[in-house]
């Protein structure tokens, strides 16, 4: 097995929104991000994997296996950590293992109570009590204590502060030092990916635009800035989210497209959301 | 089958927040049974309370997104379904060991306002009666959540209500001749087969109401 | 040997690391056939993707400094003279094709280029 999650052509229609022959893999050893806008597919597809919502088409395989006619065993090896608490609130933490730990032949307690520990959460202490940081490091503490090979979070970051997100970056970056794991990781917060994401997965209206290395991704586009006039028409046609303002303009081209540009403007590297905003990708436009 | 355990003491462990109140229940049906003269008001505080208390996995579960946390344990649909009908089951157990007992307890100080053979009878008739009222109100429950589905909850206790209160007038009405006192007599003469078939008629409820929670609860998006 | 990147320099950050730890055999803190970091182990300390390191690394093999043996890691790869040799003429070769070209952008003579080496060269010395 080198993918450790294959989605093909998976399709799912509700009334107002569809998912359409969304495909991609993420290989073992890798970190994938899961970009796109709220509303853009990110949680339907993962709640596809996780059988919480049943497919009309496609494949789905996990491990390499498929994910519902192995559901039991590939269940066993996923961590899941989502953008609120799915545990009852009254329960205290010990209640938690209690209730959860007889799913999970490789529930290590030890791992457990040593996790949380190390985020500081007090075993005797409600779920309810637990901030929102504390939660999702709670989710964490759970999944990694089952022995998981691929943590899938759905969210996990948006609500956070910078100190616990990078918190769990670090725990993400541990987690992958051992190739044989990955982890898919959604979020519309794309400066939690700008280090840690070995592969970038675009999804937009339901579909999928990009799917491959960040580097790639990055590297296929420059922000490029000018004065006002400096364009003619076929060029500005090459500049993408193209923005005029009263001092000059500015936009996303193509790497491959700078030779056609006039030697006065100003090229420099973009970031993820520079082509969440100006490309289509991002399903805004500023066209 | 292990997977199913395990469920049913996550039901258990999921009811923590109304755990005093379930306690408390109980202790005034004890005390109750005990220190009344009839021990049939009992009775009809564990009929009433019962189909409640058996509601409240449902009302938890959508309160604390808990079909998300079924989804990320390695569960079949189906195990959470047998799991929750087994739930049930085992409650109405205990609930029937509650009454018995307490009844027994009392007879030792008092004798009972009914014969023992009456009291089986009773019980079976009691879980032939939860056991209907689950039956309807499960499937709805799986399909529709607690909060939708709470309305329709009621309807089987109405159902039944309606029936008990309606049968003499019904039997009038239709000049159906039915006397009511042989069949009462008949019923008392053959009370063993006849809790025998009132239980079995409960369990038969309960496997038809499963099999098409099991329908509904296998394609329901979450 | 220490790595220290900067994510503000518009150089990558995967070519960031080949220069330092080329800087690092070059000066002799890494040593033939010295044991590198793992490249999830470096990804994890230096806070980047297990790719980015990855590319590092791979280059590094494909030019020859260091070789990745399965299951054990990457070692620094013993020094062949000649062979480094031959690839300081050759990047030498492409700075001056660069400078010369460079030059014809602004019209520079060729005595011009010659004057502006042979008083960089000095300037070198005198520091």
């Amino acid at each position: 097995m080198t993918n450790i999650l294959e989605l093909s052509n998976l399709t799912k229609k509700f009334d107002s929104f569809s998912l359409n022959n969304v495909s991609f893999s993420l290989p073992k050893g890798f970190i994938m991000g899961f970009i796109g806008h709220n509303g853009a597919g990110k949680t339907t597809t993962i709640k596809l994997i996780l059988d919480m919502l049943k497919k009309d088409s496609g494949s789905i395989k996990v491990f390499g296996k498929d994910n519902l006619i192995y559901k039991n065993e590939v269940m066993e090896r996923i961590g899941v950590v989502m953008d609120s608490t799915y545990f009852v609130e009254e329960w205290n933490l010990a209640d938690l293992e209690a209730s959860v730990s007889p799913f999970y032949k490789n529930w290590n307690s030890k791992k457990y109570n040593d996790l949380l520990d190390d985020f500081y959460l007090d075993k005797s202490k409600k779920i309810k009590e637990l901030s929102r940081g504390m939660k999702v490091k709670l989710m964490i503490a759970v999944a990694l204590s089952h022995d998981a090979d691929l943590l899938i979070l759905d969210e996990p970051t948006s609500g956070l502060d910078a100190v616990s997100r990078n918190e769990l970056m670090d725990i993400l970056s541990d987690f992958i030092t051992d190739e044989n794991k990955g982890v898919l990781f959604s979020t519309h917060i794309t400066t939690d990916l700008e280090r840690v994401a070995d592969f970038i997965t675009f999804i937009n209206k339901g579909e999928i635009v990009y799917s491959g290395t960040r580097e790639e991704l990055l590297e296929k586009y420059l922000v490029i800035k000018g004065g006002r006039g400096v364009l003619e028409p076929s060029q500005r046609e090459l500049i993408l989210g193209y923005r005029e303002h009263s001092v000059g303009f500015d936009g996303l081209i193509e790497a491959s497209m700078l030779r056609m540009m006039p030697e006065s403007v100003v090229y420099e590297p973009c970031n993820l959301d520079d082509i969440l905003v100006r490309t289509n990708m991002g399903g805004n436009s500023y066209e | 089958m292990n997977r199913i355990l395990s469920f049913v003491k996550l039901d258990y462990a999921a009811l923590k927040p109304y755990i005093k109140s379930i306690y408390m229940f109980v202790v005034i049906v004890v005390f109750m049974g005990l220190v009344n003269d009839s021990i049939s008001l009992m009775f009809t505080m564990v009929m009433v309370g019962l189909p409640m208390i058996l509601t409240y996995p449902f009302a938890i579960s959508e309160k604390n997104n808990l079909d998300t946390l079924y989804s990320t344990l390695s569960l079949d649909r189906k195990d959470v379904v047998v799991g929750r009908y087994a739930f049930v089951l085992i409650n109405e157990i205990i609930a029937i060991l509650v009454l018995v007992i307490v009844a027994i307890i009392k007879s030792n100080f008092k004798p009972l306002d009914m014969s023992s053979e009456e009291l089986v009878l009773y019980v079976c008739i009691l879980s032939m009666f939860f056991s209907f009222i689950v039956s309807f109100q499960y499937p709805i429950l799986f399909k529709l959540g607690y909060s939708k589905a709470k309305l329709y909850t009621y309807i089987p206790m109405m159902i039944i209500f309606f029936l008990i209160g309606l049968f003499p007038s019904i039997v009038q009405r239709l000049n159906l001749n039915i006397d009511l006192e042989a069949v009462g007599h008949m019923i008392f003469t053959n009370l063993v087969p006849i809790s025998l078939l009132t239980f079995s008629l409960g369990i038969i409820f309960l496997v038809l109401s499963a099999l098409i929670s099991m329908k509904i609860y296998e394609k329901k998006d979450i | 040997m220490n790595i220290i990147i900067s994510n503000t320099e518009g150089i990558p950050i995967y070519e960031q690391i080949k220069e330092q730890i080329k800087a690092a055999i070059f000066s002799g803190d890494l040593k033939d056939g010295d044991l590198l970091p793992s490249i999830r182990q470096l990804a994890k300390d230096l806070q980047i993707s297990v790719i980015t390191t990855m590319r590092a690394y791979n280059d590094l093999e494909q030019e020859g400094f260091i070789v990745s043996v399965q299951g054990k890691g990457s070692y620094v790869k013993p020094k062949n003279p000649e062979l480094i040799k031959e690839k300081k003429l050759l990047e030498i070769e492409e700075h001056l094709l660069a400078a010369i070209n460079a030059s014809k952008l602004v019209k520079l003579s060729q005595e011009e280029l010659i004057d502006m080496l042979k008083f960089l060269i000095e300037e070198e010395s005198n520091d």
